[in-house]
């Protein structure tokens, strides 16, 4: 089916579609069209090559253990940076400045949390958190179904987001504006085809590729973003004679913001000018939105399942090390790009193509290809630098669905509905079937939730990670006297938490632009039921998640399973008998 | 569920959970590990101490003393850009740091724990369980355990000689002791878990063993149902081995076993079979060639001529939580009793 739709549109794309002004020419949508279509085949084939040798469980959940610790790295840098970080936090800079940076380092800074625990999670889990967290607990199917439950509600947030994203923006880069069309797809209709297309092709890697074909698709996608970014920054410091300050500086002009623009404040904990009340909420939401970045990083699922792809925890340490080494250097590179962004292509133009400054990486990939190379260079810049997002969209949602399918068949398919011994086939056709499952799923919600504001959804899967995943992770490992019970308090008392108190915050409801009248917030305007003044309800849910997890543990009224604990002790810090 | 014949009488303790291995819950009083917990314990939080700490000053900053971030340092470089790059020097300075203590300090420790706890002497020297002195453990007998008395005990008072006690050291002699295979040389044999020589491939081996194994469940169908009930006599009463005396006593068979593998021919062979066997199924990835599983695979090719399911070859991993059969679809009659 996707090859028919393809094939179709490919035939279509030979009539030229009519030319616009906006970032992609005629020429520009067929070259960035062509560059789709092959990025499409290659990973096709990847996962034609990836079916034919996934030949068990192992294979198809974890890659065979077989990866080295450099390429799961890379590929872990590939399941990392979604389409939110890569042009998302560019775009954030290129519009508010510094703040973007904030974003970026909270990102980054979280790996190191991910460092110290994941060889012990390597050591003692073989597919999912699951894994680990029952090791030593007493009442397995509890504690399996609340992982599994976790996992998906996590992952089906974070695909949502990306998916309802990857739909704008596919639709963005290929230049189609409200009103006009392409290959006789309006822009709703682009946008709609878009995730069909995106969720059909992360159905097909994940059904027949599992881990094998996943893994290869993030590792192109981390390859090409990186290599795109440092082409994007070497031209961007190039026309500023490598001067950062000049760069800066010209950023800030051309902002119209001053000098604020290069200090924190524009968007997170903004002062409201006479309004203590308000500036300090606007802080303790940033404080919030710091707290789940940096403590979520470790409790995602779909990173999660990529410890388990190397042979050992050593192997485990180094691929930790080199998505820091990646993702560290490439949210540096960001920096470049979002100052150049709004260096040169100004905010105006920007926000003319999308308020959210989304597209200000692909404009700036038009501006300096035109500067370098003409018309020609900008189209072909702007087609890479499509390419490369239409890449990472597809990376990171294959991730997020083969993490929780893999969840859903191994831990509560095979661990609780068939009490931990189902067929290895049965398991697995079960998990290709939960990677369709999901994946349909993640379509039809993000085709009706597409003209929604989702963006927050990403900080909300963060939220929940940090709030329901860390506590059950962190205090199995290190807690003598944790329990079942504990650790299912603590994963449903942050998942719901989390949950309700994004429900009950603004960015469900009641938040309206000062300034035009609209509504920010999921509902429309005039539906106001919010509660909690937080946009992230991190700085909440997730000490309640802990809470959760401690009052649990000694309310079980379970004793803990010391001698398991011991087991699991020695196993996760030596590596013994790991699988 | 409905289609599985088994009773679901032993729901929790499925294969998708490690089997109890009592052996890592006496090891885990050993000085060594003791030791290692203490260090990765101060590294980690020394580690998550600071960057958390640095972190959260640096968000307070942004948030609460914007007057400070705004001061500018160099033409239009101001003190919140500092601070920001100075965050990613951290965070990659930290990550080397971790990186390098972790190689230097924890990982020969670490491997030499692992090495001793998963050498084929050790799992026959396991059945400790006594000494834990907790009650309800259905621990899943090993088959060598079980044969243990007969044929290891010709062997095992003559290695006993050559090492007494350096706990530390066997791993040394350790792997030339347990590798020579009949079949394969040592050198082609990398995988075996007792190799300390090239610390990634040794792991890279066991996940193999463990999938390609037909062993796990073709171990259990057998012995299983007798050993259970014996095995689990003694458990219970006697508490009469005191921990300290382990150190030393396990050093001394795993010492001590050395010589068994090769001649015993029963189990450490299989061991090692099922280790190589394993990687077949693997054998086919094209990619991760820079891994140490690399080697495996032609020895893997070599030994799977071979009749096939050799007792117990998983037995390091014996634990290993789903030990799926090799041949995939045959559902695991261990799992049954």
């Amino acid at each position: 089916m996707i090859g028919h739709v393809l094939g179709g549109a490919a035939t279509l794309a030979a009539s030229v579609p009519p030319q616009d002004p906006g970032t992609a020419s005629g020429n520009g949508r067929t070259v960035t069209f062509g560059l789709f279509l092959f990025f499409i085949v290659v990973t096709l084939g990847i996962t034609v090559w990836a079916r034919l040798n996934t030949k068990n469980a192992v294979d198809y959940y974890a890659g065979g253990h077989a990866f080295s610790g450099p390429q799961n790295g890379i590929a872990l840098a590939g399941d990392y940076m979604s389409a939110a970080s890569f042009l998302g936090i560019a775009g954030i800079i290129a519009l508010s400045g510094y703040d973007g940076f904030l974003y970026s380092i909270g990102f980054l800074v979280a790996w190191l949390l991910t460092l110290l625990l994941v060889e012990l999670m390597r050591n003692s889990g073989r597919f999912t958190m699951a894994d680990v967290l029952v090791y030593r607990v007493r009442s397995q199917p509890k504690v399996r179904t609340a992982s599994a439950v976790s996992t998906v509600t996590v992952s089906v947030f974070y695909l949502l987001a990306q998916m309802v994203g990857a739909g704008a923006l596919v639709a963005l880069l290929l230049g189609i504006h409200p009103g006009e069309t392409f290959l006789g797809m309006s822009a709703e209709a682009a946008k709609t085809w878009t995730i069909v297309v995106v969720g059909a092709l992360m159905i097909f890697y994940v059904m027949f590729g599992g881990m094998k074909a996943t893994t290869w698709v993030q590792i192109i996608k981390a390859v090409l973003l990186i290599a795109g970014g440092i082409v994007l920054t070497a031209l961007v410091l190039a026309r500023f004679g490598y001067n950062l300050s000049g760069l800066l500086g010209s950023a800030a002009a051309s902002s119209g913001k001053g000098s604020a623009f290069l200090q924190p404040g524009l968007k997170y904990g903004k002062d409201v000018p006479g309004d203590g009340y308000h500036t300090l909420l606007n802080k303790v939401d940033f404080i919030s939105l710091a707290l789940a970045l940096v403590l979520g990083t470790a409790g995602l699922p779909h990173v999660i399942t990529r410890f388990f792809t190397v042979p050992d925890g050593r192997a485990a340490r180094t691929s930790v090390n080199w998505a820091i080494g990646l993702v560290g250097a490439f949210y540096l590179m960001t920096l470049a790009l979002g100052f150049g962004a709004a260096a040169l292509v100004g905010r105006k133009a920007i926000m003319a193509q999308d308020p959210a400054g989304n597209t200000a990486v692909p404009q700036l990939a038009k501006a300096l290809g035109d500067h370098v190379g003409g018309p020609v260079g900008g189209d072909l810049m702007l087609a890479f630098i499509g390419a490369v997002a239409f890449a990472t969209i597809l990376a990171v949602v294959s991730g997020l669905v083969l993490a929780s399918s893999t969840s859903l068949a191994h831990d509560y398919f095979g661990n609780v509905l068939m009490f931990g011994r189902p067929r290895e086939s049965q398991e697995v056709a079960v998990a290709r079937f939960a990677a369709c499952l999901i994946g349909v799923l993640a379509i039809v919600l993000a085709v009706i939730a597409k003209n929604m504001n989702v963006a927050f959804l990403v900080a909300l899967a963060f939220a929940m990670a940090a709030a329901a995943n860390l506590p059950a992770i962190v205090l199995s490992l290190f807690w003598k006297r944790f329990n079942s019970a504990g650790v299912v308090s603590g994963i449903y008392g942050g998942l719901i938490s989390s949950l309700v108190l994004v429900f009950f915050s603004p960015v469900v409801s009641g938040k309206v632009d000062p300034l035009t009248g609209q509504s920010l917030s999921l509902f429309p305007k005039g539906v106001d039921f919010h509660f909690f003044p937080l946009e992230n309800p991190g700085i909440v849910s997730i000490p309640f998640g802990f809470l959760c997890a401690v009052l649990g543990t000694y309310l079980g009224r379970e004793d803990a399973d010391t001698r398991r604990y011991d087991e699991l002790s020695f196993r996760s810090l030596t590596g013994a008998g790991s699988v | 569920m409905v289609w599985d014949s088994g009773p679901p009488e032993r729901r929790g303790t499925g294969r998708g959970r490690r089997k109890p291995v009592v052996r890592y819950a006496v090891m885990a009083r050993d000085e060594r590990f003791l030791l290692l917990r203490r260090r990765f314990a101060r590294l980690a939080l020394a580690v998550a101490g600071s960057f958390l700490g640095w972190y959260f000053l640096y968000v307070a900053l942004s948030a609460f003393a914007r007057d400070l971030m705004a001061r500018p340092v160099a033409g239009n470089i101001n003190v919140a850009l500092v601070l920001g790059v100075l965050q990613f020097v951290s965070t990659f300075a930290l990550a080397w740091y971790y990186a390098r203590y972790a190689s230097e300090s924890l990982d020969p420790i670490a491997a030499a724990l692992r090495e001793e706890a998963d050498a084929p002497a050790a799992i026959r020297a396991a059945p400790r369980r006594s000494e834990l002195r907790s009650p309800a453990v259905e621990d899943d007998p090993t088959p060598e355990r079980r044969t243990r008395p007969a044929p290891a005990s010709a062997e095992e008072p003559v290695a006993f000689a050559d090492e007494p006690a350096h706990p530390a050291q066997p791993e040394k002699e350790f792997e030339e002791g347990t590798l020579p295979e009949p079949e394969g040389g040592p050198e082609n044999v990398p995988g075996p878990p007792g190799d300390p020589a090239e610390e990634i491939a040794e792991p890279a081996v066991p996940p193999a063993g463990d999938e390609a194994a037909p062993a796990p469940g073709l171990t259990k169908t057998a012995p299983a149902t007798s050993a259970n009930g014996t095995d689990r006599v003694p458990d219970a009463p006697s508490a009469k081995q005191a921990p300290d005396v382990n150190g030393a006593e396990r050093a001394s068979e795993v010492n001590g076993a050395d010589p068994v593998p090769s001649a015993n021919g029963v189990k450490p062979t299989s061991g090692a079979n099922g280790a190589e066997a394993a990687p077949s199924a693997n054998g086919a990835e094209p990619a991760p060639s820079a891994n140490g599983a690399r080697a495996v695979p032609g020895s893997a090719r070599k030994q799977n001529g071979k009749p096939g399911p050799v007792p117990s070859p998983a037995k390091p991993k014996d634990d290993g939580p789903d030990a799926w059969s090799g041949t995939g679809a045959r559902p695991d009659p261990g799992w049954l009793r």
